[in-house]
């Protein structure tokens, strides 16, 4: 079977070389050869942090952006070669959900004109009445009273803005959603609330979701699979289960234990790693993580390890990652 | 029983004109002891910052009402003109961005070695000597090289460092963190706590964390002040906090904080949202939201009721259930 999304070596770099100040470093490789699956109805979460990549790798599968090299496979059918006619017809099957739905939008329109905007485009309802007919039953569906169509962005609180956005990416039925840290700015009550609408709504209309976000304690609740990006690489994906129980990077497993959890006597299980993330700019050669990685060696300076598979359906890019791992008893 | 370093006592603070105000904060109380590091917890609308702020006489707003004492001194009868010396020398503060905090025109040593020179550091020589030491001791590699280098060529984790670097030099007696770590990466905001502890046992100076993250303040603070909707609504150690706590609102904090170390199907969720501020005048601000919510609880805002030697709670029908009884004026 097909996946419904495979990106093949895909690769993204910002900037012009060899210009009038010095060339080639004022470049920056911000997506480095990645290759993935997403399945239909799954969820694959991409975790990083800032600077990894993890947002522009989103945007390139919608081709928000144009990738410099590789190749995107949507339903078998390669996206980077649709003309730009064909690929507007493309995203009506795949959607964006943005961690400030606003941000980007007139602040004068109503909820009801943001919502029924890609109908419109997309041809989906004929006429005003079926139009908001359509918009009320989409905000029923992500709990939010029909009544509130006709009220403006700045009259909703944070939760209330990302259902909207949600109604909005879910409008036009797509297949696939990118959600770029839909719950990052809400409170951690309302983070909830989204999580498990967002669960509700794939569980009913079977998309898949790309699901983008900094640490991993909040994706183990949504995700299928589990990819972790470092400096425009994944470095490790696998089952949700194989990637909580025995991750088998060692930046895995720093994420990991890093985000402090409520918790009595958490504390003494922390990995904290030195210095700061390098500068996409200037990526370290031989394995990106080795300036601070715990476990380090000569050989990590030098050659840059594969992503190779340690476990079924887990996959991880070190030197000394094991295969076949004994799980690592989590916390209690 | 430690000494009472800071305390509030009923502070009410009030924005917007006088005859029409929102009270943005209404009695809230609490101490913070020598040494001793308290957390403030709350989600947005709590009034955790502006609480924090009206502490250093920093908001726009009023303190309509209340004391906040430190070392018996009660802060709101000071003028104006004696803050500068407690800012800095006695109280230091932190902020979430320190990029907004710094002044980007100005070299890091000097922006250390000015907050020693107001406070008294006349001697150049020895004022240098300390900025390196304090750069150093928060963990910026090469601390001497590094005096001559601008805020932009820093990464966020490190202008946090240097921010923190200023706020302690001058040995404050205590630090007050307004969400230090929120705008940082995890295994940065790992860091940057770890130096915060580090800093505390070191300098032994008291710390006030305000963050909306209890993960965090389980990681630096002893107690938690619970913060909802302007209001304290729960207080207590921290083991008892995250083990046993009375508040209904706390309870579906701890429980809906999405985990990394074991998985639920679903999310508990709170459901509804926190009312906006100013706009609950009578009864608990929590009652729309509350599950064992009766119908006292619209009628009347319930006091704090003592349920142990450390933990108080405002919360009617947990304290019936656990026959707590009404704490006294000093929660």
């Amino acid at each position: 079977m097909t996946p419904l999304i495979r990106a093949e070596n895909l690769g993204k770099t910002f900037g012009a070389s060899g210009g009038w100040f010095g060339g080639a470093s004022d470049q920056v490789r911000a997506v480095d050869g990645v290759t993935f699956d997403v399945e239909a109805g799954e969820t694959l979460a991409l975790v990083g942090e800032s600077g990894c990549g993890k947002s522009t790798l989103g945007r390139l599968l919608l081709r928000l952006i144009d990738p410099t090299d590789g190749t995107i496979r949507f339903d078998g059918q390669d996206v980077t070669r649709l003309s730009s006619a064909e690929m507007r017809l493309m995203r009506q099957r795949m959607q964006i959900i943005f961690q400030d739905p606003f941000g980007s939008l007139s602040p004068r329109r109503t909820i009801g004109q943001i919502i029924g905007e890609p109908l419109e485009i997309f041809g989906l309802t004929r006429g005003r009445q079926a139009r908001r007919d359509r918009v009320a039953q989409l905000l029923q569906q992500v709990g939010l009273p029909p009544a509130y169509m006709d009220r403006l962005p700045r009259q909703f609180s944070g939760g209330q803005r990302q259902r909207v956005g949600i109604a909005r990416a879910i409008a036009v039925n797509p297949a696939f959603i990118v959600a770029d840290e839909p719950v990052s700015a809400l409170d951690v009550s309302i983070q909830a609330q989204i999580i498990n609408l967002m669960q509700d709504l794939q569980r009913d209309a079977g998309f898949s979701y790309l699901f983008i976000a900094h640490d991993l304690a909040v994706v183990r609740h949504i995700a299928d699979r589990v990819a972790v990006m470092y400096l425009g690489r994944i470095v490790e994906v696998g089952p949700k289960r194989q990637i909580y129980d025995a991750p088998q990077h060692p930046y895995t497993q720093a994420l990991l234990s890093a985000a402090p959890e409520p918790e009595v006597d958490t504390v003494s299980r922390r990995i904290i790693l030195k210095g700061d993330v390098p500068s996409p700019s200037n990526i370290p050669p031989g394995c990106s993580f080795h300036t601070r990685c715990p476990i380090a060696q000569e050989v990590c300076r030098r050659d840059r390890p594969p992503l190779a598979q340690v476990a079924p359906g887990q996959l991880a890019a070190c030197h000394f990652a094991r295969p076949n791992p004994i799980p690592i008893a989590d916390a209690a | 029983m430690t000494q009472d370093l800071l305390r509030l006592t009923d502070v009410t603070v009030e924005f917007g004109p006088p005859k029409s105000p929102v009270r943005v904060v209404e009695g809230v109380s609490f101490s913070v002891g020598k040494g001793e590091s308290v957390g403030l917890v709350g989600e947005s609308g709590s009034g955790k910052s502006v609480t924090s702020l009206a502490i250093m006489r920093l908001i726009g707003g009023r303190v309509a009402k209340g004391r906040i004492e430190f070392e018996g001194r009660n802060l709101l009868d000071l003028p104006a003109a004696a803050l500068p010396a407690i800012r800095g020398r006695d109280i230091a503060m932190i902020f979430q961005e320190p990029m907004s905090s710094l002044n980007p025109l100005m070299t890091v040593g000097d922006q250390v070695a000015e907050a020693l020179l107001l406070h008294g550091w006349h001697n150049r020589t020895a004022r240098r000597k300390r900025t390196i030491e304090m750069l150093d001791l928060v963990g910026i590699p090469n601390a001497e090289g590094r005096l001559g280098a601008y805020p932009h060529q820093f990464s966020g984790g490190m202008r946090q460092r240097v921010m923190i670097a200023m706020a302690v030099a001058c040995e404050p007696k205590l630090l007050i963190a307004d969400e230090p770590t929120t705008a940082l990466d995890v295994t940065i905001q790992a860091q940057v706590l770890d130096l915060m502890k580090k800093v505390r046992r070191e300098l032994g100076m008291a710390i006030l964390l305000i963050s909306h993250d209890l993960g965090v303040i389980a990681d630096v603070c002893e107690r938690v002040v619970v913060m909802y909707a302007g209001r304290v609504v729960e207080e207590a150690d921290i083991r008892t906090i995250l083990t046993r706590p009375q508040h209904p609102y706390t309870r579906g904090l701890l429980r809906s904080v999405p985990r990394r170390s074991h998985e639920a199907e679903r999310l508990y969720q709170i459901p509804g949202s926190v009312p906006p501020a100013g706009s609950i005048r009578q009864g608990c601000p929590f009652r729309d939201r509350c599950e064992l919510a009766v119908p006292r609880c619209a009628e009347e805002m319930p006091p704090m009721f003592r349920f142990g030697p450390s933990q108080s709670a405002a919360c009617w029908v947990t304290a019936a259930a656990e026959g707590a009884t009404q704490a006294g004026a000093a929660a």
